[in-house]
């Protein structure tokens, strides 16, 4: 996948037919950080802090169910896709960019949870099993795709 | 010889006993990024660019506190706005904190 065109308005991606599999294969997986992971403070305990936490967890729950319907729309839309001969010509703006970042990270972060958060995000030195092979794969993928996708932004 | 000239003596602020500069009037919390392994430095750095306005070398600058001393004090700010940071990271996935700050 490579950016092939960048104008004010939108950026414009080649990607290979496979690269498309890869990012649906990825994005069906949002979300996968656990909800109430977040946590607003480490030490204090006070009933400010108490209120602000129930403000976290409910504006993130939000946010994933806010993100969910705008990936199932963002997947459908004809237009975000289209076929070329290499593949496809894949469309963002720099709002969508910013969200698909996002939504790229928590499948990374959710899935290096899900491994037990391991010192090491390299799935290499992660031990394969069927169980932590998912999450090995969502990482490394959500990865790749995070990696070109910065390539592009600011 | 250069000529020396006697600096005019303004009046400062009065300041009583036992006040401080960071009154402790106005309390202050602390944003604090920790370091997650799992995260990309450029998003990190990105992420700081885009929640704080910061420029390139500021952000980096903290990016790599957070990656090399485990965490990084970003910002001291009211409660408010301390709270209002801190969500905005979470929403890019960041383990971000808000601390009181004592001093």
């Amino acid at each position: 996948m490579k950016r092939i065109k960048a104008k004010p308005d939108r950026i414009v991606f080649q990607m290979a037919v496979v690269e498309k599999r890869l990012l649906e294969e990825a994005l069906d997986l949002y979300p996968l950080i656990p909800a109430h992971y977040a946590k607003l403070n480490r030490s204090s305990d006070t009933p400010a802090l108490r209120e602000a936490q129930q403000l976290l967890d409910e504006a993130l729950d939000e946010q994933r169910r806010e993100n969910r319907r705008r990936l199932a729309a963002f997947l459908r839309d004809a237009h975000r896709f289209l076929p070329a001969p290499d593949g496809f010509l894949f469309t963002l703006n720099q709002p969508e960019l910013e969200w698909l970042l996002a939504v790229l990270n928590d499948i990374r972060v959710g899935s290096w949870l899900r491994l037990g958060s391991p010192e090491t995000a390299s799935g290499d030195a992660i031990v394969r099993t069927p169980q932590t092979e998912p999450f090995i794969r969502a990482m490394d993928l959500s990865g790749y795709f995070l990696t070109v996708l910065l390539g592009t932004a600011l | 010889m250069a000529e020396t000239v006697n600096a005019p003596v303004l009046p400062g602020p009065a300041i009583e006993p036992g006040t401080d500069a960071r009154t402790s009037l106005e309390s202050g919390y602390l944003v604090v990024c920790w370091n997650d392994p799992v995260n990309l430095m450029d998003y990190v750095t990105h992420v700081f660019q885009v929640v704080f306005a910061w420029p390139r070398a500021k952000a980096e600058f903290h990016m790599l506190q957070v990656h090399n001393l485990g965490k990084s004090v970003l910002v001291r700010d009211s409660l408010e706005r301390a709270e209002c940071y801190v969500h905005q990271l979470h929403k890019y996935s960041l383990h971000a904190t808000l601390e009181h700050d004592s001093k």
